[in-house]
């Protein structure tokens, strides 16, 4: 893409629909943050209000009361930050190798992994659980990480991106004598540095919003993440939208964060690109 | 896509990327699958065998009374009209929500992808819905929706348009569940392509300004054939996920009005797990099916549609 | 445990490996622990109460943990139905179920036909507990074959709420609900007032209580007993017809509305008048509306009203020291001093003889007329495997197809009809 020069009629186009599309994406949400400050007859009123008549934080408290937030959220945290980690290792390395080494049936394998993509995850729940059951990892964090410490997505992401990567890079490595994996590490990784970020990102919220997957595999109130308590505050027969909504919105803030946090990397991981060419 | 076949340099370092090497460097290759190879092996390929079993034996979730089915639960399903109607369903979300993503995710990204604060913070905010979980935005998108309370329908009844039900008219419950999956989904290919985008070298593009191509032939012409396995990646994926879509449907519509947004995945859960008497192995049997049915998608999509040269996506 | 052989057999093919064959023999039931006689009791419950009396029920489990002189603690795990019913028989198969279960009575035939759960018929002896206190009904809504799979935790059937404030406005006797169903069909066009987006009756398109219209003329759905068809009678069509004009001509109801979404509107003063289950009152309370409960309005042959429930069941594979600390815990339950607790706090009708006599009951006006209009139960295919397959499958597209007008009622009677018979086809 050019740089930033003079602004022409396309910039001034460009700028005007990505705004108005961001004010599409912030409507309903701004919806959802300033509903959570209203009174429980103010969320479900008609007509609606915009703005809280008056500002209250009853809902979070209600949320408070019912829900162990702090070990729920410590929980969470273990689960989905360990199969982030765990997974942005072993996805970039498998992505690695199908992008840029060479193995017998190389795209046999590769079709298998991508096979494992397309049975529905709600189908496997209940022989995974009788499984894990055996090995004796039920209501462990090895046994809510190790299932998806890896997957064929991530698998499939990294390899498009180190695939693009030019050969020229690889070949500096090797003349400068380093190992195989020194040079997925050193030099091809850095290069992937965004795409890590958004695979990270993803693999967090996935798994942080995840219900059914830690609901079946833990047994105990100990064990719960943050979305099984959501799931809790929405209630049997009858919704009560106050507390969901301003459960709903605690529940996105720690991924929110963790994006704020890794755009930066997007720049770092571009500036290092900009250095090799 | 013709103006595709046109691509000159930048596609060819991909292409050059993947040549024959040393023999002794296979084993190498063998180190960085491993850890992988064995987790998916475990748990993703065992509990995705023992679903084909199950698919061929009559047995419920308690898994009581089991016995040999053979094709029976095959038979039934093309018997069962209600799953032709979810397959028609499925691939009609998927005809729908896959385009409308990635075409809003390209033209966005063509606009967002560069490194400035503005271009940042828009991509930012592109990206928040999807970090929300889907349980989430579909609570708050049905009662935004909703044609008696909703905040959407006050406003088109001030109007003088009137209430309409999105999600309760059969012909609109389905559009209407595409463009909130895409409202929250865009976001994230937009982050993917950007990333992709913003490694190009900028060398080739200032290359082609030189020559007088305006911004939108830059970006299909030079930009678009360098991140095509990132496209490729993200049509497929898409696909994959649309074509087992379950949760927005659970929650907004139920499968309805009148069976009308009954997803597969949907009434797998339906006959598998909510309706009593929990059928596994017939539930089982149209996860086979699916399974077929995206297998073969997921093929001709990466064979024929979005094969770019030789390079295999 | 022979079916525990089964499964791991099952696995065992698909998995091809020897090594979780070899694990697969072990029949002890990981989740529990044997304890010994009077030592220190730890159960593990899980329920399907999500929101408000979730919090009521996990206070009164709190305060036996802290009250009991046995040593008993009761872990309480909450979790949606949906995700509790495909949990439950894994865990069960597995022998990682937990100590005690507590959901709706409509689960339990599906789980004691596959033998999932313990036969408990000895718990009156044991515990010193009289059935004869309870009302007949409530007790034998967790028996199948005349064996106890559960003892009851509440008893609930259809009433009919009404906005006062709405009536008032309306011109109508806010103390004087409809008493038949023509009343019914009177009042819900006079409250009905579209220039204000108000609606008169709620018709669901999702909800289980529609057996109540047809019983309420003479008509009914099937007999559990024999197997049989008794949708597509003239009686049935009548009250389809009557439900269509009221529906679609009249627009009493929201278009297409769904049972949660019509309580939002009953809670927000949308909507006059709803049918629906007692779980309405907290909802209605904390809104401060000023509401009616009534019983259920009665047709040409009466009035009913499908009965409903939940009971705590013990999985099967319970040692004895866990099964008598349940006991101990189903026993408090019943006590007067939990019952009345339950039903003032919730407003769940009393199903106790002797807690109906204390003055905190009688002298509570929900309760009052709440208990007063628990008189016309009636079952609905309770203790029938298929029952949830002829509601899903054939009731409620039958009502949703008739209340949005999308098809006239004899046809879709016909068509609901034929489903039925595959239905019951299975039995």
């Amino acid at each position: 893409m050019g740089g930033r020069k003079t602004i022409t009629p396309g910039g001034v186009v460009a700028i005007v629909i990505s705004a108005l599309v961001m004010l599409a994406v912030l409507a309903p949400l701004l919806w959802l943050f300033v509903s959570s400050f209203k009174s429980d007859k103010e969320v479900i009123a008609y007509p609606p209000t915009l703005l809280p008549q008056d500002w209250t934080l009853d809902q979070f408290e209600a949320v408070n009361h019912s829900l162990p937030i702090a070990k729920m959220f410590r929980n969470s945290l273990i689960f989905a930050g360990g199969v982030t980690v765990i997974s942005l290792l072993l996805d970039s390395m498998a992505g690695y190798a199908f992008a840029r080494l060479d193995f017998k049936h190389k795209k046999l394998w590769f079709a298998v992994v991508l096979l494992t993509m397309m049975v529905p995850f709600q189908i496997l729940m209940t022989p995974l659980y009788i499984e894990e059951h055996y090995m004796g990892l039920l209501d462990t964090f090895v046994g809510l990480i190790l299932p998806r410490a890896t997957s064929a997505y991530g698998i499939y992401m990294m390899r498009s991106f180190f695939v693009r990567l030019p050969v020229s890079l690889e070949e500096s490595g090797r003349l400068d004598g380093l190992s195989e994996f020194g040079i997925f590490r050193r030099i091809m990784l850095p290069q992937c540095l965004p795409a890590l970020v958004a695979l990270g990102v993803f693999h967090f919220m996935n798994n942080w919003n995840d219900l059914l997957y830690p609901l079946m595999l833990t047994s105990s109130t100990e064990m719960r993440t943050f979305s099984a308590g959501l799931a809790m505050l929405v209630g049997n027969k009858v919704i009560k939208f106050g507390p969901t909504l301003a459960a709903t919105l605690i529940s996105i803030l720690p991924v929110l964060v963790l994006y704020m946090f890794g755009q930066r990397y997007f720049r770092e991981g571009i500036a290092s690109t900009g250095m090799k060419e | 896509m013709p103006a595709l076949a046109t691509v000159g340099g930048a596609a060819g370092a991909a292409g050059s990327a993947r040549r024959r090497r040393p023999l002794s460097r296979r084993r190498h290759a063998w180190v960085f699958l491993a850890p992988s190879a064995v987790i998916l092996a475990v748990f993703v390929f065992v509990p995705l065998v023992s679903s084909f079993v199950l698919s061929g034996l009559a047995i419920d979730v308690f898994m009581n009374d089991v016995s040999f089915a053979g094709l029976d639960n095959f038979r039934r399903l093309v018997g069962d009209q209600r799953v032709w109607g979810a397959t028609l369903n499925t691939l009609y979300f998927a005809a729908l929500a896959v385009p409308a993503q990635m075409v809003l995710a390209l033209a966005m990204a063509s606009m967002v992808s560069r490194n400035n604060r503005w271009c940042r913070l828009l991509r930012s905010v592109y990206y928040i819905p999807f970090v929300c979980s889907m349980t989430a935005i579909s609570i708050v998108w049905s009662i935004l929706l909703d044609p008696n309370m909703g905040a959407l329908s006050y406003l088109t009844r001030q109007l003088g348009l009137g209430a309409i039900g999105f999600l309760k008219d059969p012909a609109l419950a389905m559009p209407t569940v595409v463009a909130i999956t895409t409202w929250k989904g865009f976001g994230y290919i937009v982050t993917l392509l950007s990333a992709a985008i913003l490694n190009v070298p900028a060398s080739l593009d200032e290359a082609a300004q030189l020559d007088g191509a305006g911004p939108i032939r830059r970006f299909v012409q030079i930009t678009v054939p360098v991140i095509w396995p990132t496209i490729v990646f993200c049509v497929v994926t898409t696909t994959i996920v649309s074509l087992q879509v379950f949760d927005q449907v659970y929650i907004m519509t139920k499968g309805g009005p009148h069976g009308s947004t009954e997803t597969l995945v949907a009434y797998i859960y339906n006959r598998g797990f909510q309706t009593a008497p929990y059928d596994l192995g017939y539930a089982s049997s149209i996860a086979v099916y699916l399974f077929a049915i995206i297998a073969v998608i997921t093929f001709v999509l990466r064979r024929f549609v979005l094969r770019r040269g030789e390079d295999e996506v | 445990m022979s079916h525990i052989a089964r499964i791991s057999a099952i696995i065992a093919t698909a998995a091809m490996t020897t090594s979780l064959a070899a694990c697969g023999d072990g029949a002890d039931p990981g989740g529990s622990k044997t304890e010994g006689g009077d030592g220190p009791v730890s159960l593990s419950l899980w329920t399907v109460f999500t929101g408000s009396d979730g919090d009521i029920l996990r206070e009164i489990v709190d305060k036996y943990n802290d009250s009991n002189d046995k040593g008993i603690t009761i872990n309480l795990d909450i979790m949606p139905n949906d995700q509790l019913q495909q949990k439950l028989p894994a865990a069960i198969s597995t022998g990682t179920a937990p100590d005690f279960v507590l959901f709706g009575v409509e689960f339990l035939p599906t789980y004691v036909a596959s033998g999932s759960l313990e036969d408990i018929s000895d718990f009156w002896d044991k515990t010193g507990v009289d059935p004869d206190n309870y009302l007949e009904r409530v007790v034998q809504l967790a028996q199948v074959d005349g064996k106890q799979y559960g003892t009851p935790m509440q008893y609930n059937l259809q009433y009919l709420y009404w906005n006062k404030d709405l009536f008032e406005a309306a011109g109508l006797d806010p103390d004087k609900p409809p008493a038949t169903l023509d009343e019914l069909a009177d009042y819900a066009v006079k409250l009905t007032d579209p220039d204000k987006n108000q609606f008169g009756l709620a018709l669901p398109v999702d909800a289980s209580a529609y057996p109540q219209f047809f019983w309420a003329n003479g008509g009914d759905i099937d007999d559990p007993a024999t197997n049989t068809n008794l949708l597509d009678s003239p009686e049935n069509l009548a009250t389809l017809e009557w439900a269509a004009d009221l529906a679609v001509n009249k627009k009493v109801t929201p278009q297409a509305v769904t049972g949660s979404e019509a309580d939002t509107m009953l809670q927000n003063g949308q909507l006059a008048m709803l049918m629906s289950g007692p779980w309405q009152i907290n909802g209605l309370r904390s809104q401060g509306v000023d509401f009616g409960v009534g019983p259920i309005p009665g047709g040409s042959a009466g009035a009913f009203s499908p009965e409903g429930g939940c009971a705590y069941m013990i999985p099967k594979g319970a040692d004895s020291a866990k099964r008598d600390a349940t006991y101990d815990f189903m026993a408090y339950w019943l006590s007067d001093e939990i019952m009345k607790e339950w039903s003032v706090r919730n407003g769940f009708p009393v199903f106790s003889k002797s807690a109906a006599e204390l003055p905190e009951v009688t002298g509570d006006e929900v309760l009052k007329s709440i208990s007063a209009a628990t008189t016309i139960g009636r079952d609905y295919n309770l203790g029938y495997p298929l029952a949830a397959q002829i509601d899903k499958d054939a009731i409620w597209p039958l009502w949703e197809a008739v209340l949005t007008g999308s098809t006239q009622p004899a046809e879709a009677l016909k068509s609901a009809s034929e489903a039925l018979d595959s239905i019951l086809a299975q039995g």
